[in-house]
């Protein structure tokens, strides 16, 4: 198996957990993967906390860079910003001819969210859609600030 | 808390195709795992299916045009870029591909990460999308194991 064609896979689980077990199930799946996956997340905001997002998401050694993503991230006034511009899992998704689960856009927040949320943070999701679709646009915010905080 | 600002890579202008990361193959692992939990060896054989028989149209045709030697080509590209290691070779209508080093086994057994332990299913997944393209592409595959460690034979045989 191989890791170049990972996101039309990971796109193609969702729909088929979906349609054969119900969209519960999705969560349970994202909720799992959470706990199990994102513990190089959970280690880096619990040692240094919102910088921690950034050392994970940011720099040329975060995720987002090593994927390839087209994106901006600021932390600024005790909020962290994570501004997509073009989401590169949507951009392949589509590039490669299918088409995107309904609800793709949705697991970012499912995943990150718990665990941000352990260490007082609360995040937020704010996905763009084409006009009257479900079809996302590759373009989002990740927010994230204290929990209770006035930012 | 120090201020981060433009910390991305909107000023490279973007249009880039997206870059696989090895996390992913412990992110396959973590999804093995939970189907097997939640809907046993049959939902995760069933999964395995669909993905095998949704994910790979043109690949299937890659390999229809260009028999073995187009299937030679393609694993030794993908295990280039996912920094694995084989030696393949064509001998009387039968590809064989040993692999000698695992990307996702090696990732996984270097990775400090608990729920990264590579299990047979990884073997598994393998064996049932191998198969599969194999068998949509007028060839045979089968898988020979060498131990879980990271090693296996696969070979493909045309049929037709």
């Amino acid at each position: 198996m191989t890791v170049q064609d990972f996101i039309v896979l990971y796109n193609e689980t969702f729909k088929f957990i979906e349609k054969n077990y119900g969209r519960d199930q999705v969560d349970d799946l994202w909720a799992v993967i959470s706990r199990e996956w994102c513990t190089h997340l959970r280690d880096l905001v619990a040692e240094k906390g919102m910088e921690g997002m950034n050392a994970y998401w940011g720099g040329n050694s975060g995720t987002l860079s090593r994927e390839k993503a087209f994106y901006d991230i600021e932390l600024k006034d005790g909020v962290f910003t994570i501004t997509m511009d073009e989401c590169p899992s949507v951009k392949e998704i589509r590039e490669r001819g299918f088409t995107v689960y309904k609800d793709y856009c949705e697991h970012c927040i499912a995943l990150y969210g718990p665990v941000v949320a352990d260490y007082g943070f609360e995040m937020k999701s704010f996905i763009e859609k084409e006009a009257g679709t479900d079809n996302p646009t590759g373009k989002c915010k990740l927010v994230a600030r204290k929990a209770g905080a006035n930012v | 808390m120090r201020e981060i600002q433009g910390n991305g890579r909107r000023q490279n202008g973007g249009g880039m195709d997206l870059a696989a990361i090895k996390e992913w193959f412990g992110l396959y692992n973590v999804i093995f795992n939970w189907f097997e939990k939640n809907h046993g060896e049959k939902g995760f054989m069933a999964y395995a299916a669909h993905i095998a028989n949704t994910c790979y149209p043109e690949v299937i045709e890659d390999f229809k045009r260009g028999g073995l030697e187009a299937v030679k080509a393609y694993y030794e590209d993908l295990f280039h870029k996912d920094d694995g290691q084989i030696d393949s070779y064509i001998v009387d209508d039968v590809l064989t591909i040993s692999v000698n080093k695992c990307p996702a086994y090696n990732f996984m057994k270097n990775s400090p990460n608990p729920h990264f332990i590579p299990t047979q299913k990884v073997c598994r997944f393998d064996e049932i999308v191998n198969g599969t393209l194999a068998a949509k592409s007028g060839m045979v595959f089968e898988q020979k194991y060498t131990g879980h460690n990271g090693k296996c034979i696969w070979e493909f045989k045309k049929t037709n």
